[in-house]
């Protein structure tokens, strides 16, 4: 399967270099080893200065990927330690790439869709960065998502036995997909989710855009847009829903603030309810190639708590190209008829036993 | 002369009568005049218009077109539109002037059989796995990107949030967007497209007060209208956005296509700054109305 | 990166986090294509479609009785590729590829294309390069596309035999 089977000495020696430039990765952690990191580099560079939009606003513009080897929850062995030390980090980033080189776009071992690479959608050819985090998840302070509440854990025990999305563990079994509203809202076009911003597997980028008053968060999946108003303007009634929330944001410090409610049901985050769900985010420019973005999840009706995570947005290089979902998709048309086929294919082979017998 | 009832009572009118004609002739029937207390469609008096922080006029707000020019851009008179058996005057579809300055379109006459086959077609809809499903049906039946000019004077709002090296134009219908780059870079806004795309490819920049918007990287799948009115993948369009009033841009776009026109042609209409106080873009995102539509025929029981 | 299907809205794996969409957008792969019905195809470029949510590509197969069927094999998402410097313009009609991957189940010369190969076996595009290795394209310049017949579809990198049939 040609050349793709380790990673390279050169790529060893850049990904070490990339762990070891971020000066705020270091500056988070409280780790001896930072002081003595810091210790280490004695020759004063030129402080980075938050830049400002023409009209005074911290400047979030840009490309930002939220690609990340960072587990949402914090596996079990860090305990409660928010950070991982200089030697973890490198190593998790080393064999994210080496996994990412292998990446291939399968549901299973057997089912290779095609291989990531060779359209640069690989982790690392996607400008991974390195996170010296142990989990994405920071509050509660064990990096684990709280419990469910009663009402929830059943509404997602429903969706895993009757969702649309059944287990494909055998890649030959039926798939149900009737109608298109047995697919999916990514696989129909209609929404590919968000807020809040996660690592996706690829294609995980935005581009933020400042103008008067506004602030607009174009994601990458279908270009689906949020616009942010910043005016102090209350948010809608309840009566209105959209597939993204809506958003209403302000700045406190240097840090954008956005309250988002008024999502559709059926659209919200880890299913959550779109009566009660409120999520708070924080974009905050950490250094020239980073903004630090937290988000907080509050749904009493879903999670006994709220939660927070922090997911960090690293600059990549645009453009952000139109994605024309609906008008190119022939993964619905694909589907639909494959399960045709399938079915068709059933009722023969059915009918010929039946004559035979 | 003897004054009867009849002779007084005209008497009684005429200082009616002739104060009514001297209050006619006192008022002023010059329309320069008028101006100054009523507006005339199609004046603007000059106007400067407001800046961003970084100088340039400030075009950020949400917009929107009320020419009838979706339906057909050339001149119509109103129509039943689909079903009307069902449909009644909800599905109807209103006259209205054409935006195409000169009048016509000026087709290539093998292009004008073309736009005539593409409106005998508009609501023939036949979904492939390939591009043969953009072969017949209006794009915009379909929820498809309108494209540009389309998008432009569809009757719905989109909001322009402007940025020194960026605008973005976002349109309500199908949340369709352009990225409007303001600078070149050879990476990350190059002069040509990369990959063609529904909204085009854009470069903006300003010529004194006036946003012009240079477009090439067409597909060749959207339409101009529901009349077929259509181009091929060589489709330029140049636009000219100018803020004419407080509350209003005058907008212009040359469109050329030398495989289906003969020359360059031009439409222009004002678009309005919407007024509604708190007004937002919301969610018209189509797609989730047209499935049945589109993918009916490869459904399990076609009939649900 | 294998991922593991865990629920409907959210899914962890080894080590990558996936949202819902980008993993999901896959979860119907059986239901498309065949993995009882692996083909190989050589065949020459015709169309080049970077579209999402998968590019196409169209590819002219030519049997050894001399018939041309034209087939569509998916690939991933351009995205990265344009960003990499890939235009519209990189991959000329007439390039010479050779394609492994499963068939549609509902069309007859559909596929997925799970491995693309040039004849010498360099992968297509940027498969096979080193990270870090920015801009290396193995892409062939028009003069370097040459045509070989259906029978040398086996084996890559042996087009020589080729034309003594």
């Amino acid at each position: 399967m040609g050349n793709r089977s380790g990673v390279s000495p050169k790529a060893l020696i850049i990904a070490a270099a990339l762990i070891a430039a971020p000066g705020w990765l270091v500056a988070q952690t409280n780790s001896p080893s930072a002081a003595a990191n810091k210790a280490a580099k004695p020759e004063a560079k030129k402080a980075w200065v938050l830049p400002h939009t023409p009209d005074g606003q911290p400047d979030l513009q840009g490309y930002w990927t939220s690609l990340s080897f960072t587990p949402m929850e914090r596996p079990a062995k860090y305990g409660n330690r928010e950070f991982l030390t200089e030697e973890e980090a490198t190593q998790i980033y080393k064999e994210g790439i080496q996994h990412s080189y292998e990446f291939t776009f399968n549901d299973r071992a057997e089912t290779p869709v095609y291989d990531a690479t060779v359209y640069a959608l690989s982790a690392w050819q996607e400008g991974v960065a390195p996170n010296r985090r142990t989990s994405l998840v920071v509050d509660p302070p064990d990096g684990k998502i709280p419990a469910l509440t009663p009402e929830a854990a059943k509404v997602r025990e429903a969706m895993r036995k009757h969702g649309p999305n059944q287990d494909y563990a055998d890649p030959n079994a039926p798939v149900k997909a009737d109608t298109a509203e047995d697919l999916n809202l990514g696989e129909r076009c209609i929404s590919f989710g968000g807020p809040p911003i996660l690592p996706g597997a690829y294609n995980s980028n935005f581009h933020i855009v400042q103008g008067a008053g506004f602030v607009t968060i174009e994601y990458e999946w279908n270009n689906e847009m949020r616009i942010i108003p910043l005016d102090g303007r209350a948010p809608l009634s309840s009566n209105i829903h959209r597939w993204h929330g809506d958003s209403r944001g302000h700045w406190e410090g240097n840090t954008l603030v956005v309250e988002t409610t008024n999502f559709r049901p059926g659209a919200t985050f880890q299913g959550a309810n779109p009566k009660t769900l409120k999520i708070t985010e924080y974009f905050t420019r950490a250094d020239q190639n980073t903004i630090e973005y937290k988000f907080t999840i509050s749904d009493p009706s879903t999670w006994t708590r709220p939660w927070s995570a922090i997911v960090p947005l690293s600059h990549m290089n645009g453009p952000i190209p139109e994605y024309d979902c609906s008008e190119n998709n022939n993964d619905a048309v694909n589907i639909l008829a494959g399960a045709r086929a399938t079915e068709k294919a059933a009722a023969e082979k059915a009918k010929k036993i039946s004559q035979i017998n | 002369m003897k004054v009867t009832p009849l002779l007084l009572f005209l008497f009684a009118c005429a200082p009616m009568v002739v104060s009514a004609q001297t209050a006619a002739q006192r008022r002023p029937v010059n329309a320069a005049a008028a101006a100054s207390k009523i507006s005339t469609p199609g004046e603007f008096p000059p106007y400067k218009p407001p800046l961003t922080a970084d100088g340039k006029p400030d075009f950020n707000g949400i917009w929107q077109a009320f020419v009838t020019a979706d339906i057909d851009i050339q001149d119509h008179d109103a129509q039943a539109g689909p079903h009307p058996d069902i449909m009644g005057a909800y599905g109807a579809w209103p006259g209205g002037q054409g935006i195409v300055e000169g009048g016509e379109i000026p087709y290539k006459p093998e292009a004008l059989a073309k736009k005539k086959e593409n409106a005998e077609k508009r609501m023939v809809v036949n979904i492939t796995s390939d591009d043969r499903r953009h072969e017949t049906g209006d794009p915009e039946l379909k929820c498809y990107r309108p494209g540009i000019p389309r998008a432009n004077y569809m009757p719905f709002p989109f909001q322009i949030i402007q940025s020194t090296d960026n605008i973005m134009m976002v349109y309500e219908f199908e949340h369709a967007l352009r990225t409007v780059y303001m600078k070149n870079d050879d990476k990350e806004a190059p002069k040509d497209a990369p990959a063609d795309s529904w909204m085009g490819w854009s470069h903006g920049h300003f010529e004194g007060d006036t946003l012009v918007i240079d477009t090439t990287g067409f597909v060749p799948w959207t339409w101009f209208d529901r009349a077929g009115d259509y181009h091929s993948d060589a489709l330029h369009v140049v636009e000219r956005y100018t803020l004419v009033s407080p509350y209003h841009i005058m907008y212009e776009a040359t469109i050329e296509d030398p495989n289906v026109f003969t020359h360059p042609w031009k439409i222009s209409f004002p678009l309005y700054r919407r007024m509604e106080k708190n007004i937002q873009l919301l969610d018209f995102d189509c797609v989730e109305f047209v499935e049945k539509l589109l993918y009916g025929p490869y459904y399990k029981d076609p009939s649900k | 990166m294998r991922v593991a299907l865990a629920g409907t809205m959210f899914v962890a794996a080894l080590g990558l986090l996936m949202t819902a969409a980008p993993v999901q957008a896959h979860h119907a792969f059986a239901a498309t294509f065949d993995t009882n019905k692996p083909v190989v195809v050589h065949c020459t470029i015709t169309k080049v479609e970077l579209i999402n949510p998968h590019s196409w590509f169209w590819c002219d197969e030519k049997a050894s009785d001399g018939n041309v069927v034209n087939w569509g094999f998916e690939g991933g998402s351009p995205n990265s590729l344009i960003r990499h410097g890939v235009t519209k313009n990189t991959i000329p009609v007439g390039t010479e590829l050779i394609i492994q991957g499963y068939q549609s189940k509902a069309f007859e010369h559909k596929g997925v294309g799970v491995n693309m190969t040039f004849p010498d076996g360099r992968k297509f595009l940027f498969g096979g390069s080193a990270p870090g290795a920015e801009g290396e394209v193995a892409v062939p310049t028009k003069d370097e596309v040459a045509p070989v017949s259906k029978d040398n579809k086996s084996d890559s990198g042996k087009s020589d035999d080729s034309s003594k049939k």
